[in-house]
């Protein structure tokens, strides 16, 4: 490598300058959060970010003021269900529309993505009256049990996805004698492995962060319910103490931070991949 | 060995139509290359056979049996693909035994036949390997072994070589060629190159627009082309096709430019010469064209001469190295019984 010019310097510096205020916007509320958490009840109001006694009181008063632990779980497990049957459902539909020809596949595949311009609340209410009917109001069912039944982003990441891999491989395992079942999860499931990592975060932290829904099936069930519920009721009743509002909400984020650093290559490979932003 | 057959085959996607009542046969153990420029059908054609496109009219039948509602694992044919179709995922051994495992043969077997094919194929040496790690000759030879490791009746080939470079291509000719002459399988070989069909096929069909032109023997289609179009596709380079006036035994091209013919009626007509049969004669030779040398490309083996004649482009090939230049006016004499005369209408040939 030879010396940089002084002209790309100047360039490298000012976008130095620039990304880390972007940074600085980005983690400074998450640091603050990190600071309030550590700080007793009666230096709430303080600005600074160190905390003058910093303590660790506020962790273990969550878990006597709510069943921590069982929330965590409830909203783990429900979490791990929905993604399962969301990369299951999402990725077998997606490599029907993207490798098999059946008439009107693209009409359907426009009515599926047009779905998604229709909000959450206006199936709300339907939704609630077929899960009652079944008997389900009450359960986590209703939480994990559509994620069995496809969803439209999905279909669509896996598709666009499924579209990248030539269609001759589709071609010569029919030949080789394949069934499309085996063609599904012999040649094109494991070639979507990236695709796949990147949409189980998607549909993690979709499932993780969902207040909607568990708050219509699961209002105060704290043993069943999930843990977005139990900080709105905590929000409810501790809304004056901030350093316990941000040990609970830190609680919440760390899991999908943890799960954000171990899959973070594909996550963004996934982001480029479907164009969002 | 399996005949293959195919009768009035008609293709439609919607309101348009790729292949427009298309026949031939195959005999048993023959090597056919069906060759078309872009967009002709062939490889819609090869695709039926296949069994990866629905057949919208005719038949298709392997070994007498028409498969035209029979799935394409049931066909027993295999199929190599233009971009291989390597399972990349799965190793030089795994994309080989792949169709034997899915038809239930045990491990000893499947590993016995991968490794009798790679033999054949030199790429024993390779069975561990990824597609990723491998050259594209390799690929290819790899598609080949995934093919003959089942032993299948018929062997597609969708324009196999295209993917590879020159010299590659030449010898992977050979080696395709070879390796038929060794099983003896009934070989479908789908290419756009004409040189490729005529080294290396017993038959060439020539296809275009969905219409067989002609099938025959490589030198039958090149000293007897049933029309114009096989007459400027096969051989290279190209034969000359010139429009011209047929009138008492001989074929005016142009003001003062007329070739001698067989006596016919007068009518419009298609002149054809090819590059390697005409020759070059001293000034004044009983019918003889006057020329004017345009371009002189030459490769060592032959000089490709290319002339303006009467406003016509008239193209040459010399085997005998002449001093010739650019601007240098010389006189081409078309061999004796080496013409073709074509219908100027319907294209058809005429003697």
């Amino acid at each position: 490598m030879t010396h940089l010019h002084w002209p790309n310097r100047w360039g490298d510096a000012l976008a130095f300058v620039a990304l880390g205020f972007g940074a600085l916007c980005m983690i400074g509320p998450f640091v603050w959060m990190i600071a309030t958490s550590l700080k007793p009840v009666a230096e709430q109001f303080d600005m600074a970010l160190i905390p003058a006694t910093p303590t660790l009181e506020n962790y273990p008063r969550l878990f006597d003021i709510l069943p921590m632990h069982l929330l965590l779980w409830n909203s783990f497990k429900i979490a791990l269900i929905s993604t399962f049957g969301q990369l299951l459902t999402c990725s077998m539909a997606g490599f029907i529309f993207a490798v098999v020809r059946f008439p009107f596949r693209n009409a359907i595949f426009v009515i599926l993505l047009l779905t998604l311009m229709v909000p959450g609340q206006i199936t709300a209410i339907p939704q609630f009256i077929i899960f009652r009917f079944l008997g389900l109001y009450g359960t986590q069912a209703p939480l994990y049990a559509p994620a069995f039944l496809g969803g439209a982003f999905g279909t669509f990441l896996m598709r666009q996805y499924f579209l990248t891999i030539p269609i001759e491989l589709a071609e010569a395992a029919r030949i080789d004698g394949a069934s499309l079942a085996r063609i599904f999860f012999t040649i094109y499931l494991p070639l979507a492995k990236p695709a796949l990592a990147a949409f189980a975060i998607f549909a993690f932290m979709f499932s993780w962060n969902e207040l909607f829904t568990a708050l219509i099936y699961l209002p105060s069930d704290l043993e069943k319910t999930t843990l977005t519920v139990g900080l709105a009721l905590f929000q409810q009743q501790y809304s004056g103490q901030w350093p316990l509002m941000m040990a609970a909400s830190l609680f919440s984020v760390a899991p999908i931070i943890i799960v954000f650093f171990l899959a973070q290559r594909h996550f963004i490979a996934g982001i480029s991949m479907s164009g969002l932003k | 060995m399996t005949p293959v057959s195919i009768r009035d085959l008609v293709k439609r996607y919607g309101a348009a139509q790729v292949l427009h009542g298309v026949s031939f046969d195959v005999a048993a153990g023959e090597f056919i290359a069906l060759v078309g420029p872009s967009g002709c059908g062939k490889s819609t054609l090869l695709r039926m056979v296949a069994g990866l496109e629905d057949i919208t009219g005719g038949t298709v039948s392997i070994g007498g049996r028409v498969v035209n509602d029979v799935a394409p694992k049931q066909r027993d044919i295999a199929m190599v693909f233009q971009n291989y179709a390597l399972y990349p995922h799965m190793s030089v051994a795994q994309n080989m035994g792949f169709s034997l495992r899915l038809h239930g043969a045990d491990r000893a077997e499947i590993a016995r036949r991968v490794a009798e094919a790679a033999e054949v194929l030199g790429l024993t040496a390779y069975l561990d390997r990824m597609p990723g790690q491998l050259s594209g000759g390799q690929r290819q030879r790899v598609a080949m072994g995934r093919a003959i490791v089942r032993q299948p009746q018929v062997f597609l080939f969708d324009e196999p070589l295209s993917n590879l470079d020159a010299a590659l291509r030449v010898q992977m000719r050979a080696e395709i060629r070879a390796l038929h002459d060794r099983l003896g399988t009934t070989s479908i070989f789908v290419t756009h190159d004409q040189v490729e069909a005529m080294t290396m096929a017993d038959r060439i069909a020539v296809l275009r627009a969905g219409r067989l032109e002609q099938v025959g023997r490589p030198l039958d289609l090149y000293d007897h082309p049933a029309n114009a179009f096989v007459a400027g596709f096969i051989g290279s380079p190209a034969m000359n096709l010139l429009p011209g006036q047929a009138a008492a035994g001989r074929v005016v091209l142009a003001d003062g430019l007329a070739v001698a013919t067989e006596a016919r009626a007068e009518e419009p007509v298609i002149w054809g010469i090819r590059p390697e049969h005409l020759e070059l004669v001293p000034e004044g030779t009983e019918g003889a064209l006057g020329a004017e040398v345009v371009r002189v490309e030459s490769t060592g083996t032959a000089d490709f001469v290319s002339t303006r004649a009467g406003g016509l482009v008239l193209d040459a090939l010399f085997t005998t190295r002449p001093a010739l230049a650019k601007g240098q006016r010389i006189w081409l004499h078309p061999m004796a019984g080496k013409s073709h005369l074509f219908d100027a209408e319907t294209g058809g040939r005429l003697q």
